[in-house]
């Protein structure tokens, strides 16, 4: 796909999402006030910030599932503001979500999950759709789960399925809304492992709404602090975790690694 | 009370009054069938995005779900060839009557399975790229679907019972026939009891295969 070509020819400092000056409000209640923000191709960004800061909100702003008040987002060559149908299809197409609760098909095996939109979207035939979902399948420890139903799954078993739905469609950026804080700790390294390995294999951008301080460390190369609908502090992860500048930064680290 | 039961006669003529359970369900079988897909076109065209579709969608279920069906299938019978000069077969008649005031009660039932389905389902599916048209055929109908088959059911049973009023225009099912034989032999009490039994046990055998289908569904919500 068109995509692939793009991803050939890119050089790796190139930016991939802009965000100039976003506003989102919900009726009265301001959610994102003001957000400039560029992340590169390749870059995995983290994004922290307290319950009902707006991290979930920025990021369903990014796939359109959310429309921005104003100020313009762009992925690639595609505006995301004021797009029509088809553009905002062709974002969607390039971009995966994975939601805090997972949000599989709970009418679909495991396999069905992953193969129903490649075959439904992109018109694969079945054979390789399945195919291609049993590679993805073996891919996040899952291969022997393939006909399995959702119900019939753990927490971290479904993120991994819901991880590998995603990545069926080759998206060239990731979205993960805090993928791991509905799971069980037992089972948060699992689904980070995954993660993890997604980026190395793909070097995709990602951006990441997490409060794993460890797994942020090893993987993002920038985190950001996003507090009432601003962004308060952004530095590169080590530095952002280790040495942040901001005191309101300061006391939001020490919150999360006291529970 | 001195009626004499002469359960007799059904020995003579009960296999004839069986004969009419041939019609009530040819009349029932396809109103049903277009009882559930107009329902469900309904119920999708009112969650459209085109407002001419959303209005269809509520005139129709208002007007269908409020008519009696007596007077919608009188009207379809007597009054729509003078108006238009086309006319159908009793049973064709009945066949509309039934599936459009069918629609209205299913469209409802559709609605509500639909709306039950989390929008998180929805923000999922449109998150891979399906339209709006896919989301509802792939994720939202499916699941829909079972969850709706009990007030399903309750719809397509109202739709047998109300084969019963198309008598009026001599669709020659069991009352129309029970009718038939208590003129001829007077004996109203074992005819309309045997024509009661035989709707009964249509409607019993039917709300068994409706269960039935339920235990199609091999997954769980979560
Ligand atoms: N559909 C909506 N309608 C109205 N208000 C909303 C809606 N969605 C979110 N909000 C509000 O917007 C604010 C930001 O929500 P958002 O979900 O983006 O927060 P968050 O940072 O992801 O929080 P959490 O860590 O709890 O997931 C909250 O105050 C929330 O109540
Ligand atoms: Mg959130």
């Amino acid at each position: 796909m068109a995509t692939n070509l793009m991803l050939a020819a890119t050089d790796p400092a190139e930016t991939y999402i802009r965000f100039k000056d976003v506003q989102k409000s919900y009726g009265a209640v301001s959610v994102l006030n003001g957000i400039s923000l560029d992340v590169a191709r390749g870059e995995v960004l983290v994004l922290c910030g307290p319950s009902g800061c707006g991290k979930s909100t920025l990021l369903r702003c990014i796939n359109g599932l959310e429309a921005i008040s104003s100020g313009t987002i762009a992925v690639g060559e595609n505006r995301v503001d004021g797009a029509s149908q088809e553009v905002l299809q062709r974002i969607r197409l390039s971009t995966g979500f994975v939601f805090q609760n997972f949000n599989l098909f709970p009418h679909m095996t495991a396999l069905e999950n992953i193969t129903i939109a490649p075959r439904k979207i992109l018109g694969l035939p079945q054979r390789e759709a399945t195919a291609e979902g049993m590679r993805l399948l073996e891919q996040v420890g899952m291969a022997e789960k393939a006909n399995v139903y959702p119900f019939q799954l753990s927490g971290g078993q479904r993120q991994r399925v819901a991880i590998a739905r995603a990545l069926a469609m080759k998206p060239s950026l990731m979205l993960f809304d805090e993928p791991t804080s509905a799971l069980d700790p037992e089972m948060r390294e699992e689904v980070l492992q995954v993660i993890r390995q997604v980026h190395d294999e793909h070097n995709m951008t990602m951006i990441v709404v997490t409060h794993e301080i460890g797994f942020a460390k090893n993987v993002a190369s920038r985190a950001m602090l996003l507090d009432a609908g601003r962004i308060v502090e952004e530095a590169p992860a080590r530095i952002f975790f280790e040495q942040p500048t901001q005191e309101r930064t300061r006391r939001f680290l020490r919150a999360i690694s006291n529970d | 009370m001195d009626y004499k039961f002469q359960f007799g006669v059904l020995a003579d003529y009960g296999p004839y009054l069986a004969g009419g359970l041939w019609h009530a369900w040819w009349t029932s079988l396809p109103s049903i069938v277009f009882t559930t897909i107009l329902g469900v076109m309904l119920a999708a065209m009112g969650m459209s995005r085109k407002w001419f579709l959303r209005g269809f969608s509520v005139v129709f279920v208002d007007l269908f779900r409020t008519l009696p069906v007596v007077v919608l299938l009188i009207w379809i019978h007597y009054v729509m060839p003078i108006l238009t000069g086309v006319s159908f077969s009793p049973t064709v008649s009945s066949i509309i009557a039934l599936s459009l005031n069918g629609a209205a009660l299913a469209c409802e039932a559709f609605r509500g399975g639909l709306e039950a389905i989390p929008t998180t389902q929805v923000q999922a599916a449109q998150s891979l790229g399906f339209s709006r048209w896919q989301v509802m055929r792939y994720v939202t109908l499916p699941q829909a679907a079972f969850a709706t088959l009990p007030s399903l059911t309750n719809v397509h049973i109202t739709v047998i019972k109300n084969v019963t009023v198309t008598v009026l225009i001599a669709v020659p099912e069991v009352m129309f026939r029970a009718q038939e034989l208590t003129v001829q032999f007077f004996r109203p009490l074992e005819f309309y009891t045997g024509a009661a039994a035989l709707y009964v046990a249509l409607i019993w055998g039917y709300a068994l295969f409706m269960r039935s289908l339920e235990r199609l569904q091999k997954w769980q919500p979560i």
